[in-house]
């Protein structure tokens, strides 16, 4: 008689075990476009980076409300938008201005040309104010509908999307003026 | 007028833009788009930016964040994560087992107070920081241990409480030590104390240090331990020496609804039980509608008591506050005559949320009321210190100002004490430049950062950038330029891959230009 094998551990399963390689595993599948997510609502890559590894300190503590496997990936997008969005709101956040090596993007494949175009893009996103920058990530980045987004922010679908037309418009024209 | 003279207005380009257009705008504004050049234009091109947002290339995700976050967790840190919206129930996370103690501090690894310390800590607020911003050596801190504990006498007002300390190395040689310490009643609008000193430590034949002294009335005691001098201290940065006490002297109701409340969650002081959460609910209700100006104390009583559930439910608090702000905002603010119990209502909600720049605000609309504006006492304050550029006036200033029970949460729970250590960090809070251009003058700039143990070289980066860009605008600001030390900072930044630490603290310590 063999013993049977022990069924394999979902990932949310080790992940709320705090499994450290669960954890790298899911970093490693998930990390660039939550990092994507939280740069640009937050308008900044280290602050960015600050939140996901927060994200990821907090996890295995707050997995339990994650369904399962399948839907991990958007249930972290989720509370990244929700923590970019508390940072937005509650910590009042101080404008800086960053000396232009503070904020310096590493250089990554993808060719001159991409390199250029993602830091104008960038740039550009960062120039936005926050109440515009946010409406746009939300909506272009993570597919939320115009009453989602009014609901997230608190304001009216119709604010909403007027703040949107508005980053449009602003990020055009930055990007026009870049190029 | 033809179709073509209506534009439709900006929500509705949106619409068209994202095909969300109502069945009853629908034919019109298509129409008016089909016909019309710059509105065409206008649908077109934000559909094109909105094509070539999606496909910008991610960048691959730097492996330093993911180690700085297992590295934080192998520490014991926790942080809190917003697992369902702000305005829905209070969440249970039924992942978190008594086990897991989930603390907001996340400066520091779990510590345990002692027995009687926790009992009477029912209901705690802190003023961590205080020494992150005030002590340029809050980056040299050692690892952190149960230093300093009570050996005799009750945590409560006016009684006589012995303690003993373990000593840092650094602070082990010394005869005697001193120990400084903020107090502050719970309750919003209560003052923090400045203890200074708290009392004296002197060291035994054991080479223990001890010392007595009498507990002030206050709920809450956050000290740091430092030689004589000042030279080393033992405080923040993971190295925080905090007491937590509560005096009795407070409202009893109060405290017997957080308490109650604290005790519905499963996670205070009955390990494995089960959260009743209709109950805790119920009285989170109660606390917030008999004590709606005390929401800072049960949010922080929730932290210190590792209450998922009702630091939950305090968010939640939060978000309906700030909706009613602001759409109390939006209603009155362009009112011509508002009446003034609207106004006190405005600086009531603002108050009770701590936010300063709305109360502010309304206490301008207000006028000359200055009865109404809950900061002018503040703002005369800094007047002053302006005009007698009185160093020791702005520091004692700070001390007494930047330690809004909100502004700490908030800083707290976004880690930027912890990657933020300096004074100018603060100055933001300080309605005037020019104090914060002094602070930083006399303190941020003299400060060689000095990466941590533990901290991985990312992490410091980042902190290292935003001071240095805090201390740009709050220079900026103050009209201060020194062009030799950024380019010098910029030639560093840009030609290091890997970084000199030394050369960074030579910069930071270089005289500041006239």
């Amino acid at each position: 008689m063999t013993t049977p094998l022990p069924a394999p551990q979902s990932l949310v399963e080790r992940l709320r075990a705090a499994d450290a390689d669960a954890l790298t595993e899911v970093y490693r599948r998930e990390g660039a476009v939550l990092l994507r997510t939280a740069t640009w609502m937050l308008g900044s890559a280290s602050d960015g980076e600050d939140l996901v590894q927060d994200l990821f300190v907090g996890l295995p503590d707050a997995i339990g409300s994650c369904r399962g496997d399948g839907e991990l990936g958007a249930w972290l997008r989720r509370i990244v938008v929700r923590m970019a969005l508390m940072r937005l709101r509650s910590e009042r956040r101080r404008r800086e201005s960053p000396v232009a090596a503070a904020e310096a993007v590493p250089m990554r494949d993808g060719g001159a040309n991409a390199i250029v175009a993602r830091l104008t893009l960038d740039q550009a996103l960062r120039a936005l104010p926050d109440e515009l920058r946010v409406v746009f990530v939300l909506k272009e980045i993570e597919g939320f509908a115009h009453a989602e987004i009014a609901a997230r922010l608190g304001i009216g679908v119709n604010a909403a999307q007027v703040r949107l037309h508005r980053a449009r418009r602003t990020l055009r024209a930055l990007l026009e003026s870049a190029s | 007028m033809t179709l073509l003279d209506r534009h439709p207005d900006a929500a509705a380009l949106t619409r068209a833009t994202d095909d969300a257009l109502t069945e009853e705008e629908h034919a019109s504004v298509s129409a008016h788009v089909a016909e019309c050049v710059a509105c065409a234009e206008d649908v077109t091109a934000a559909r094109a930016l909105a094509m070539r947002v999606r496909l910008a290339p991610v960048d691959a995700a730097p492996r330093s964040v993911i180690d700085g976050a297992l590295a934080r967790r192998r520490a014991g840190e926790r942080v809190l994560l917003p697992v369902s919206d702000v305005e829905g129930e209070a969440i249970v996370a039924d992942s978190m087992t008594a086990s897991s103690a989930v603390s907001l501090v996340i400066t520091r690894p779990l510590r345990r107070h002692t027995g009687a310390m926790l009992a009477a800590a029912s209901l705690a607020l802190a003023t961590v920081g205080a020494w992150a911003l005030l002590s340029p050596r809050g980056l040299d801190a050692a690892p952190p241990t149960e230093r300093l504990r009570v050996v005799s006498g009750r945590a409560q007002a006016g009684q006589t409480v012995e303690v003993e300390y373990a000593a840092l190395p650094a602070l082990a040689g010394r005869e005697s030590l001193v120990v400084r310490g903020y107090s502050r009643s719970e309750g919003a609008g209560s003052p923090v104390r400045w203890h200074d000193p708290l009392l004296v430590l002197h060291r035994d034949a054991a080479r223990r240090f001890r010392g007595a002294f009498t507990w002030p009335s206050a709920a809450v005691l956050t000290v740091a331990v430092e030689s004589a001098d000042g030279a080393v201290v033992d405080a923040n940065d993971g190295d925080l020496v905090d007491l937590l006490a509560t005096d009795g002297a407070g409202d009893a109701t109060f405290d017997a609804l957080v308490t109650s409340a604290l005790r519905g969650d499963q996670r205070f002081g009955t390990p494995g039980g089960r959260t009743d959460a209709p109950a805790l609910r119920a009285r989170v209700a109660e606390l917030e509608r008999r004590f709606p100006d005390r929401v800072e104390s049960w949010a922080l009583a929730a932290m210190h008591a590792h209450s998922p559930t009702l630091w939950d439910a305090w968010f939640g608090a939060f978000a309906r506050r700030t909706r009613a702000l602001e759409r109390l905002d939006r209603e009155l603010g362009n009112a011509p005559a508002v009446p003034a119990r609207a106004k006190r209502a405005m600086l009531s909600l603002a108050r009770a949320q701590e936010e300063p720049e709305v109360a502010a605000e309304w206490a301008r609309r207000v006028g000359g009321d200055t009865a109404m504006n809950p900061y002018a006492d503040r703002e005369r304050r800094v007047a002053g210190i302006v005009q007698s550029r009185d160093l020791g006036a702005a520091r004692s200033f700070l001390r007494d100002s930047l330690h809004s029970a909100f502004d700490y949460f908030l800083a707290v729970r976004f880690g930027t004490f912890d990657r933020l250590g300096a004074p100018g960090d603060h100055a933001p809070l300080v309605p005037c430049a020019e104090l914060q251009g002094a602070f930083v003058r006399s303190h941020s700039l003299d400060t060689a950062p000095r990466r941590p143990p533990g901290v991985t070289g990312a992490a410091f980066a980042s902190w290292r950038n935003l001071v240095w860009a805090r201390q740009q605008q709050v220079a900026s600001q103050c009209g201060v330029s020194y062009p030799e030390r950024i380019a010098r900072y910029n030639a560093w930044a840009r030609s290091t891959t890997s970084p000199d630490w030394a050369a960074l603290r030579a910069i930071y310590r270089s005289p500041i230009e006239p």
